[in-house]
């Protein structure tokens, strides 16, 4: 078994955009715009960006909730066979080649049994449990479900299995016949919780678990996420534009700004050297919770431009301090700093 | 500092289905003049209700049950106060936009979509400004009569004028009488005793019966091309917008106030909202939520306006929100609210270091710091629900330091250190 | 976390299902309409039910024929051996009031039943999937919408038919895009919400989403419009059998009732009101039951409808 459990390559989600009378493609929302990105087993990793920079979309294109327009995302493959799928497909004369391993590996390329079998690996979370959970489904009902469709568990053995589900997300055994209005938000949150742990996942995507909560509930699902994270040796992708929330819980951080990623580090690094102006600027904007500390803070002027048609170059150019020429023209690339594991896309990272 | 608004013993109630929610058990809440004052606490914890009870906007089946909302606006005399909780509807359409002003989370539904920017920031100028703005415009017009101009365009410039300082005339007769009226009904409140309530009641509806323009002004407002001599009134408010619209900091004011809300961004339209809010000057801003429903790097933005115009303009800000992080950037007194009760009030270097309340410390522990180590810390259970709120403190439930008192009795608000104000068992009659 | 759960200490009590029901069913009958909407209705099934204890049929075969003494044309008014006095050819108004409300709930709960399960299927595929047959399924509703339904029902029934019968066929084939519609504005609405997303991230099959899912978060909107649309398919019924498309004279019906006298509407010249009775019953029993329906799906709505629900 490899370390690398989550392999994504030059992922984009497009969303058409059609008008006129006869529904004419026009332009495309271009919510995640060529992708790259390695998940460590065992490692949680926290998207973070403002609204609209494509991190819930990259989420969900991960579990095939949303069909990706084009790339690749391998899961739980060798990655010696990966970067060998990755050269026959770069050059054009063995792509044909690849295409036989793809379908194989290739998650975009599943169908059918073997999607579902998928879906076992990997589970999400969604923002605001209210939503999450079918109001007119018993709790008992909502946790079996998975585990019903993927015919793991029949007969009695479904109850016991809520119940221990129940019990590790530490709730107690009253509630198998109640409905999720009965409960708080937080205890809601439990519950999605343990229904997407029900099948044994390796992989959660966790679509901002903690905005839709209180802040003294919030804790208390940070703790018990952290907590099944250790006992289940789970590997999380944490989506959420709560910089202290990831701090807390991830150890590696990417930052996407309009569908790519802008920085690309190890959590302590980026919050003690942020080297993207705009991690910069994202890190000064968080209000800390001490009043005692004044810190400078970059203003960013301006607002996020439209993904339908984003700035040229650099996206970040417009809103840029340290905007130059080159920063108009040309796109940065995902640069590694020499740092471990640290990647940034700018121009001018060194100088800055 | 002399004080600027207070609530007593404020309760709120919404009746609704399942019962009778009661959302304020006697809040008291105090803000000074010049200071940015806050109120946190959990969603349902009551701090919207407070400000929406305090402005009287509370919705449908929310109702005041009883308390005080004490407002100290006179400009002759700041010490007294003005309870404005029996006070008509009119007299507070009045104050409203006025001398408070309040901004919502969702500025997107705050702003009316049919309705141009330009339109909606110079409603405030229309109603609360109107003698100026009428002023301003005759001033101009008469510049322009003594000026060189064909004949026709002279006179229709003098018929204007003498429309609009008709216009002027009755308004300002109107704003005498109110305040005629306002002086009786100051004398009245000064006076105790509850003999007068009628006189009272009579002076509250006279003065909602009056009208700030006769018949036939009316008449004349209302005509279609008749009234069209209001023309040049609207561009000397539209002047105003655009100028609010820049010192606010908007690129591009004349080309924003012909816009409308769906074309500006999260940002812009919440900026829209604060220009709504600031033209008259208010003397009391309430914030609620301004920033929850934007990205970080705008928040920050909109959190340096709101600093920014609060040293240039208003004199108080009451700002409202759940963030721990924007109560320690922003506040200078803080309340902490929970289940409709405020629990500690203290200026917010002091909440921050010293906390006494079990339940402010339980929050601020809970947030993630900069520089976390090891476990949140949590508050155990959920929020109470506020149709059988629990009996004596409404935390007790929660409390890690729950004593027998606790849920039987009501804990007084007691001023444990000077400016810092708690309600708690642990330091009533002196104890710790 | 421990005292989280000794919040809520298991009762014991009945299944789930049930409380909501009874809760929803107190709800209901607090509701002043309700208890208007329900007893007009309540009324009318008694009258549907005992209608042979009430109307004994002269000949029990085939009791919707009114029964009729003489042949006489002009109709006659109220009086102790007809209560609510005779239609033209004599036949008795009491009679046909009675046996009508059993054809009243024939035509109203088989039209409206029929409704609702074309419209739940094809709703719901429009709905859940989208697309192309979202297209084909709304586009041949938009036909529907386009063309007047009374004039297109009485061309349909002309073509298959005069009678009760082809009405209730026709008012289905014409009533389905109403239905339709609802349900899938319903749909797509609950389509993008989280939880038919978690369902779908964990393996679940469409057939499974939509049997589990979408129909019962979509069923109350619909229950509320099937109990609005009860009344009007009355409505339509009656105004085609006045048109003289429904049943031959003598049958039991409310609206070939009123067609019946259409001649006698206004009275001789020294007695414009003389036959007030021929119209006005068996108008107002229609009036009557339609309102009825009516109220109680107002009724109905106000409980069912989450938008409704926290006042």
């Amino acid at each position: 078994m490899s370390d690398t459990l989550l392999d994504i390559r030059d992922l984009y989600k497009y969303y058409p955009v059609t008008g006129g009378v006869f529904r004419k493609h026009v332009a495309d929302v271009k919510a995640v715009d060529g992708v790259n990105l390695q998940i460590k087993r065992g490692e949680c990793v926290g998207l973070v960006g403002e609204s609209g920079c494509g991190k819930t979309t990259l989420g969900k294109t991960i579990l095939r909730l949303h069909e990706s327009t084009s790339g690749r995302i391998y899961f739980d493959q060798n990655p010696d066979k990966i970067e060998e799928v990755e050269r026959l497909l770069a050059a054009p004369e063995t792509a044909g080649q690849a295409k036989a391993a793809l379908a194989e590996m290739d998650i975009t390329k599943m169908d059918g049994t073997r999607l579902r079998a998928l879906r076992r690996q990997m589970q999400i979370v969604f923002q605001d449990p209210s939503n999450s959970l079918d109001p007119r489904m018993l709790i008992r009902d909502i946790i079996a479900e998975p585990l019903e469709a993927q015919n793991l568990v029949k007969g009695a053995d479904v109850d016991k299995r809520v119940l221990e589900l129940l019990d590790i997300v530490g709730m107690g055994t009253g509630h198998l016949k109640r409905y999720p209005h009965e409960f708080s938000g937080g205890q809601r949150q439990r519950i999605a919780i343990a229904r997407a742990l029900a099948t044994n996942p390796k992989f959660v995507v966790m679509d901002e678990p903690t905005s839709a909560l209180d802040v003294s509930v919030q804790a208390q699902i940070l703790n018990l996420l952290k907590k099944l994270q250790r006992d289940f040796q789970l590997t999380y992708l944490f989506v959420t534009h709560h910089l202290l929330v990831v701090k807390y819980t991830s150890d590696r951080i990417v930052v996407m700004y309009l569908g790519k990623v802008v920085e690309n580090g190890p959590t302590k690094q980026i919050f003690e050297k942020p080297l993207h102006p705009y991690t910069k600027a994202l890190l000064s904007a968080i209000p800390v919770p001490d009043p005692t500390t004044k810190r400078e803070k970059i203003i960013l002027t301006g607002d996020v431009p439209n993904p339908v048609n984003p700035p040229k170059g650099c996206r970040f150019h417009p809103r840029c301090s340290y905007a130059q020429e080159i920063c108009r023209t040309q796109e940065p690339a995902l640069d590694p700093t020499g740092m471990d594991g640290h990647t940034v896309a700018c121009h001018r990272w060194k100088e800055i | 500092m002399e004080k600027l608004i207070e609530t007593n013993e404020l309760y709120t109630n919404f009746n609704t289905f399942e019962g009778v929610v009661k959302a304020l058990n006697g809040v008291g809440v105090v803000v000074n003049e010049g200071e940015t004052y806050g109120l946190v606490g959990e969603s349902g914890c009551g701090k919207s209700v407070t400000v929406r009870s305090m402005m009287r906007i509370v919705q449908a089946p929310g109702k005041i049950e009883s308390g005080k909302v004490v407002l100290f606006f006179r400009a002759e005399d700041r010490s007294k106060g003005i309870d404005i909780i029996d006070r008509s509807e009119a007299y507070m359409t009045s104050i409203r936009g006025d001398s408070i002003s309040m901004i919502f989370q969702e500025a997107s539904t705050s702003l009316n979509p049919v309705l141009s920017i330009g339109y909606q920031v110079g409603e405030s100028f229309h109603y609360h400004r109107r003698p100026q703005m009428l002023k301003e415009t005759i001033a101009e017009l008469d510049a322009e009569i003594g000026g060189k101009l064909p004949p026709l365009s002279k006179a229709w410039r003098s018929v204007t004028k003498r429309l609009l300082a008709r216009e002027l005339r009755e308004r300002e007769a109107y704003d005498a009488r109110i305040d005629e009226i306002d002086k009786e009904l100051y004398a009245l409140e000064e006076q105790e005793g509850a003999g007068d309530v009628s006189k009272k009641r009579d002076l509250n509806a006279r003065r909602d019966a009056l009208q700030d323009h006769s018949a036939l002004t009316g008449f004349f407002m209302g005509v279609p091309f008749l009234k069209r001599y209001r023309k040049r009134l609207e561009k000397t408010v539209h002047r105003h917008v655009v100028e609010l619209l820049r010192t606010l900091g908007v690129p591009n004011p004349e080309r924003i106030a012909d816009a409308y809300p769906h074309e500006l961004s999260g940002g812009m339209q919440q900026r829209i909202v604060i220009a709504i809010a600031l033209a008259c000057h208010p003397v009391l801003l309430i914030a609620d939520e301004p920033t929850s429903n934007l990205d970080v790097t705008i928040q920050a933005q909109i959190i340096d306006l709101i600093k920014r115009l609060k040293e240039a303009t208003i004199s108080s800000v009451l700002f409202i929100t759940h963030d721990l992080g924007l109560v320690a950037e922003v506040c200078d007194r803080v309340s902490v609210m929970y289940a409709g009760d405020v629990s500690e009030t203290a200026a917010v270097q002091e909440l921050f270091k010293k906390p006494l309340h079990p339940y402010s410390q339980g929050l601020l522990n809970s947030v993630p710091k900069v520089e976390q180590d090891g476990e949140l810390a949590t508050i155990p259970g959920a929020v109470p629900n506020l149709i059988v709120p629990p009996t004596g403190c409404r935390f007790h439930p929660r409390c890690p330091k729950k004593m027998d008192v606790c849920s039987a009795s009501k804990p007084p608000m007691i001023e444990w250190a000077p400016g810092h104000w708690v309600a708690c068992h642990l330091y009533t009659d002196g104890k710790r | 976390m421990s005292n989280e759960n000794a919040q809520i200490i298991e009762k014991p009590s009945a299944h789930p299902l049930w409380k909501e029901f009874a809760f929803s069913m107190k709800r209901l009958f607090k509701n002043p309409l309700t208890i208007i909407g329900a007893s007009i209705i309540l009324f009318f099934l008694i009258l549907a039910i005992f209608a042979p204890l009430l109307a004994p049929p002269p000949r029990p075969f085939d009791p919707y024929l009114m029964p009729h003494k003489g042949w006489d044309m002009t109709p006659s008014p109220p009086s102790a051996d007809n209560w609510l006095g005779t239609l033209p050819s004599q036949y008795d108004i009491l009679y046909g009031i009675i046996w009508g409300t059993r054809n009243a709930f024939r035509i109203g709960l088989a039209v409206v039943a029929a409704n609702l399960i074309v419209g739940l299927i094809l709703g719901a595929l429009a709905g859940y999937f989208g697309g192309i047959v979202d297209e084909i399924i709304m586009r041949i509703a938009d036909i529907f919408y386009a063309i007047p339904t009374l004039v297109m029902a009485m061309a349909l029934v002309v073509a298959i038919g005069r009678g009760l019968t082809s009405i209730v066929l026709v008012l289905i084939i014409l009533g389905w895009p109403t239905y339709t519609r609802v349900i899938r504005s319903d749909i797509l609405v609950i389509r993008n919400m989280d939880y038919i997303m978690a369902a779908r991230a964990s393996g679940v099959s469409h057939l499974r989403i939509i049997m589990r899912h979408i129909m019962p978060n979509s069923v109350f909107s619909i229950i509320i419009v099937a109990s609005m649309n009860v009344g009007v398919t009355i409505l339509v019924a009656a105004a085609l059998s006045f048109l003289g498309l429904g049943s031959d004279t003598g049958y039991a019906d409310w609206g070939a009732m009123v067609s019946t006298c259409r001649d006698f509407i206004v009275g001789p010249p020294e007695n414009r009101l003389a036959y007030w009775y021929l119209v006005f019953i068996p108008g107002f029993t229609i009036a009557l039951f339609v309102l009825g329906w009516n109220l109680l799906g107002d009724a109905i709505r106000d409980v069912f409808d989450p938008r409704m629900r926290r006042r």
